[in-house]
């Protein structure tokens, strides 16, 4: 009902209704992005991208889901998108400074850590954000929405318009691929 | 090498390492930073459109564009009163000839 009256709000241009969406949903969509993007500054432009655009296309939200399963659909595809350029970026950097057209100089960014593990897992995690990022997308986007934004089964499955089965499914093999990802890199290790 | 034990403890403790993890904070004045993101953006569009305008081939365009629907317009006014003087001729003419029954039959 609180929710109803919210998306009304917001449908009415209310400032007061946006400004309550933002204090409410602000960390939520920083989060989600941040687990995806890996970078402080680029989680936070992707979060102000995700509310430009619930701003924009409030019309559109028919109310079939909770807002707040809409918002993780908007930050997980801009987040998604906003990684893929990044990508690509990188990709053109390398085969343009092959030719010598590109004399920027490459750097890899630092490990990931994320703010809120706690001390004793700040190593471990950094590694394990490593091999998250090798995931195919659907089973990263499972496995993030469960472990940092501790989303149930079912939850994620009206996020990624999927079956609880299928959520099942990518967490599974989301678990497979990363103990395969870490018994190489502990292995090698030495 | 790791034994197989030491393995399979540091995979398990690696995979676990995000359980208790808490949520990252947006950081402070995240609000005032988006409100002054959205306002440059409306500002940047309007200015695109007047940018848009100001270029000469547009310019021109719109004013040709203006010239030609009100000469449409004034010959749609001129023409006006002759229409209606025809259709007046030719009610005349019916009324005249007796025509304006809608059956040959009926008198």
């Amino acid at each position: 009902m609180v929710e109803q009256l919210l998306v009304e709000a917001l449908k009415n241009r209310q400032q007061s209704a946006f400004a309550a969406l933002v204090t409410d949903f602000q960390h939520m969509v920083f989060n989600t992005a941040l687990g995806i993007i890996h970078n402080r500054e680029e989680a936070e432009d992707v979060a102000q991208e995700v509310f430009i655009q619930v701003y924009e296309s409030i019309n559109q939200f028919k109310g079939d889901s909770k807002l707040s399963t809409w918002l993780y659909r908007i930050t997980i595809t801009k987040a998604l998108d906003w990684q893929r350029r990044k990508q690509r970026k990188k990709r053109f950097a390398v085969v343009t400074s092959l030719f010598g057209i590109n004399n920027e100089v490459l750097i890899d960014p630092p490990d990931f850590i994320h703010p809120g593990v706690t001390m004793e897992n700040k190593e471990r995690s950094a590694i394990l954000f490593k091999a998250i990022d090798k995931l195919p997308e659907n089973q990263k986007v499972a496995f993030l929405l469960i472990k940092i934004e501790d989303q149930t089964y079912q939850e994620v499955a009206d996020i990624m318009g999927a079956s609880v089965g299928a959520v099942e499914s990518y967490m599974h093999r989301a678990r497979q691929n990363l103990r395969k990802m870490l018994e190489d890199f502990y292995t090698n290790e030495q | 090498m790791k034994t197989d034990d030491k393995l399979k403890q540091d995979i398990e403790a690696t995979l676990n390492s995000l359980d208790k993890v808490s949520r990252a904070e947006a950081p402070p004045y995240f609000y005032t930073r988006l409100l002054s993101r959205m306002e440059r953006k409306r500002v940047s569009a309007l200015s695109r459109v007047l940018q848009l305008l100001s270029r000469p081939v547009v310019g021109i365009s719109v004013l040709v564009l203006f010239l030609v629907l009100n000469v449409v317009a004034i010959r749609g006014i001129m023409s006006a009163p002759k229409a209606q003087g025809q259709a007046s001729d030719a009610q005349s003419f019916a009324t005249e000839y007796n025509l304006n029954t809608t059956s040959v039959y009926s008198n």
